[in-house]
């Protein structure tokens, strides 16, 4: 899964660490949301969509490769 | 409870497990069997250094108000805990093999129950501390 969370930090001016604590994550999760190398719950796909003010299929592409 | 409170209870509780195993080793335990004590010992040393680093990493994000924990920390530590036990039931296998196996042979001691109930304490520290390592710079946990 792809995700475009770094590109809507930037729209807001957001640091990793703005974001950690307005979704309620430790840094390093959100880290590796932006590397892609984790996959998150509904939950907390979710928190990051709102927190960007966007939806989550904005955030957050499925790719089915 | 607050994120720092929580945070130094941890920390006090796994250094006094981790005191515990050290100052007996250090004064019970060398007066009987080095290399039983020596176990022991480094179980604490291994207990301490993992509180220490824990408190580290920790701090300033507790101090920030972030969370110690969260759904991926959650996740890596049942991971890391789920592996350790797969792992400890083969090694338990291993060495419930060598304790009955005349080992004296190959220059080693044969183990005692009592030599045996701490290479397993060993190996239950170490190789959660392994995997929890491995899973953390592993990234992928879902």
């Amino acid at each position: 899964m792809r995700n475009r969370i770094r590109e809507f930090r930037a729209r807001f001016d957001l640091t990793q660490e703005d974001l950690a604590m307005k979704v309620g994550v430790r840094r390093e999760t959100i880290v590796f949301l932006e590397l892609g190398k984790y996959n998150p719950s509904l939950k907390l796909a979710y928190l990051v969509a709102k927190a960007l003010k966007a939806k989550i299929d904005d955030v957050f592409v499925f790719d089915k490769k | 409870m607050g994120e720092e409170r929580k945070l130094t209870v941890r920390v006090v509780l796994a250094g006094i497990i981790a005191l515990t195993f050290i100052i007996w080793a250090l004064f019970a335990g060398f007066g009987k069997e080095f290399a039983e004590s020596s176990t022991v010992l480094i179980v604490g040393i291994i207990i301490l250094v993992f509180a220490i680093f824990y408190f580290k990493r920790n701090y300033p994000l507790a101090k920030k108000k972030l969370p110690l924990e969260d759904e991926r920390s959650r996740r890596i530590m049942d991971k890391a805990m789920a592996s350790a036990y797969l792992v400890m039931l083969y090694f338990i296998l291993a060495i419930m093999y060598f304790s009955e196996t005349d080992i004296s042979k190959y220059g080693w001691q044969k183990l005692t129950p009592y030599s045996t109930a701490l290479i397993i304490m060993l190996a239950m520290v170490a190789s959660f501390v392994i995997f929890w390592i491995y899973y953390n710079h592993k990234g992928d946990v879902g």
